[in-house]
């Protein structure tokens, strides 16, 4: 005598609800890891942007110190790391010599963050007058 | 057959429970992304905020140093111009405050602080620091219309004393050996009512023509074969000829006679004597090893140099040019300038030239029928030709002369008996007026050298037996 197992129609939909509702619920994974990943970059960009925003105070703050310091005394060579507040700042060794055509490069650090400024000043006297100040990828204007 | 039955109701109950933990996946995870792109959001727009702060700041300082008064402000525009003022500005929910603190004199610390809450999930702050300094100020210098002494060094001996540069702390003195001068003499001139010699024991055995200090170290020309010595001058009270890092050897015997310095190129001028070139460029990029780049052969001796752009500024001994100028632009190619110099009357020579911008001061040896101060304009380069110059009797020889770096005034050692020291304005000189404003009278003999010190405001007159130090004003 056979014993044979018959498949009925309402045991198939069963199987058919149950990897439908798979398959949506890898759609959706799917689809909520790009939006997970895409606001894990954005907390990612805001981090970043400050950062990058007190790297550049930073760098302002070396300047600062480095233009201070080259008009009180024109002989102010500079090659210095500086702690601040929130992070460091380095003035580069100052280029040129005497009153005129001196050259003031400065770099903000920020956890890994850099940000640095080339700064050329035309006249120390009676009082700084700063012919460029730029903002640079790589200093060239200073010895490293 | 068998039947089994509730299979399909099983499928469905777990395809339900399935579907809520995914649900719920779904929501937690939309709603955790929506808050941290708000978030980022409100940070990214807070920090910019904050930076207007530190803007406001520094153009307030832009302005004026003195209106960072250390508090607790906010920034506001007010006629177009940034302002702090009040305790805070608040913009669309985000409130700024600017906090200003002082470091050290004329040394502030700015910290600009935004926060913001918009809800239990939604609020934070943000914090941007720098520092500004009043690096923007004039250097101060006195009114030179009057003058008065500050102290003196009196010799026991008579060093005849050349020259001078100084540090903040310390001034270093050339003199003649001659007379049982030392040479080179070091003084501590942070009183500089009284200035103290240090390092007695050290003494050159030639005179000393002229001296430069860069940074640490001091170039001294002296009279000899080694005509260049470079001392490390770190610890001046103990200065010894250990404290030689490097000797320049100048073509000719012992005719340097003055240097000065352009970039790290060091630039040598001397007599002519034994053979000499009158210029020499030497680069002093590595001061342990100095290198000859150029020479330049003219036809007489060349006194003193002064470095203005990318040119040498000479006082010289040919009768056909007092005045030479000689282009640096190439270290490498040193030649007559465009325009050479210039030519004074009658044959007295040039000894000493002052200058930093628009005009150089020429000293010369007294002649009957000359004057022996003369200033040329040169803010076209290399010599104003169309104006200028203009000339002052001096009475004597104008041994030396010097300006402060702005031009203001100019300061002539002389060997007038009665005015040692001579104050002139220099506006009134290129104005073709009278320019003497001030002068001093020494009894320690002669106006040999002339050095203004514009770390001090201050003129150190240089005698047969003293450093005299003079001061503005009465």
């Amino acid at each position: 005598m056979k014993s044979c197992i018959k498949v009925t129609g309402k045991q198939r939909e069963g199987y058919i609800f149950l990897i439908t509702i798979l398959f949506i619920g890898i759609m959706a994974a799917t689809v909520l890891s790009a939006y997970l990943l895409l606001s894990i970059t954005a907390l990612q960009s805001s981090r970043s942007v400050e950062l990058s925003t007190q790297a550049l105070s930073n760098a302002y703050a070396c300047a600062d110190r480095a233009l201070q310091s080259l008009q009180d005394d024109f002989t102010y060579a500079g090659n210095i790391s500086v702690s601040l507040t929130n992070g460091t700042c380095k003035i580069y060794s100052l280029g040129g010599v005497g009153i005129k055509n001196r050259s003031v490069c400065t770099e903000g650090v920020v956890e890994n963050v850099k940000r640095k400024f080339e700064i050329m000043v035309k006249d120390l006297l009676p009082n700084i007058t700063i012919s460029s100040w730029k903002e640079v990828g790589t200093i060239t204007a200073c010895a490293l | 057959m068998h039947h089994r039955s509730g299979v399909l109701l099983l499928d469905i109950l777990i395809g339900i429970g399935v579907f809520s933990i995914i649900v719920g996946f779904i929501t937690s995870t939309l709603l955790f992304s929506l808050r941290s792109v708000t978030g980022s959001g409100d940070r990214v727009r807070a920090i910019y905020i904050t930076k207007r702060g530190i803007e406001a700041a520094r153009s307030v300082r832009d302005d004026n140093f003195a209106n960072l008064v250390p508090g607790i402000y906010g920034q506001r525009i007010q006629s177009g111009l940034w302002t702090l003022s009040g305790t805070g500005v608040t913009t669309d929910g985000f409130t700024t405050q600017v906090t200003i603190s002082n470091i050290s004199t004329d040394h502030m610390l700015i910290s600009a602080k935004t926060t913001w809450n918009f809800g239990k999930t939604r609020s934070g702050s943000v914090v941007v620091s720098t520092e500004l300094t009043n690096w923007r100020k004039l250097t101060p210098i006195g009114n030179w219309s009057s003058v008065a002494l500050d102290g003196s060094f009196i010799d026991a001996g008579t060093p005849l004393f050349n020259t001078a540069v100084d540090n903040d702390s310390y001034l270093f003195v050339g003199s003649e050996v001659s007379d049982g001068g030392d040479g080179l003499y070091v003084f501590d001139i942070s009183d500089t009512t009284n200035p103290t010699r240090v390092a007695t024991s050290f003494s050159i055995s030639d005179v000393v023509h002229d001296l430069l200090l860069v940074g640490n170290y001091l170039y001294v020309v002296q009279g000899n074969n080694s005509e260049v010595q470079i001392y490390d001058v770190t610890s001046p009270t103990t200065l010894s000829a250990a404290d030689i890092v490097e000797t320049v050897n100048v073509s000719g015997n012992s005719a340097a006679r003055s240097i000065d310095i352009l970039g790290n190129t060091l630039f040598v001028v001397t007599t002519g004597g034994g053979g000499a070139s009158e210029i020499s460029s030497f680069d002093v990029t590595d001061i342990n090893n100095v290198t000859a780049i150029d020479t330049y052969d003219d036809t007489g001796e060349y006194h003193w140099i002064k470095t203005v752009d990318n040119y040498a500024y000479i006082s010289s001994g040919l009768d056909a040019s007092e005045l030479r100028i000689i282009s640096v632009i190439n270290p490498a190619d040193l030649k007559l300038a465009s325009v050479p110099g210039a030519n004074l009357a009658d044959t007295p020579d040039a000894l000493s030239i002052a200058g930093y911008n628009k005009y150089v001061l020429l000293g010369r040896l007294s002649g009957a029928a000359t004057e022996e101060i003369i200033l040329y304009d040169i803010q076209t380069k290399p010599l104003t030709t169309a104006i200028g110059p203009w000339f002052l009797e001096a009475g004597g020889t104008a041994n030396s002369v010097d300006m402060d770096p702005g031009e203001t005034y100019g300061f002539v050692a002389s060997d007038l008996a009665s005015k040692e020291l001579r104050v002139l304005n220099i506006a009134d000189f290129a104005a073709g007026s009278p320019p003497e404003i001030a002068f001093y009278d020494t009894a320690t003999g002669e106006g040999r050298g002339v050095y203004y010190s514009w770390r001090h405001d201050r003129v150190f007159l240089l005698t047969n037996t003293a450093v005299v130090v003079i001061k503005p004003g009465s």
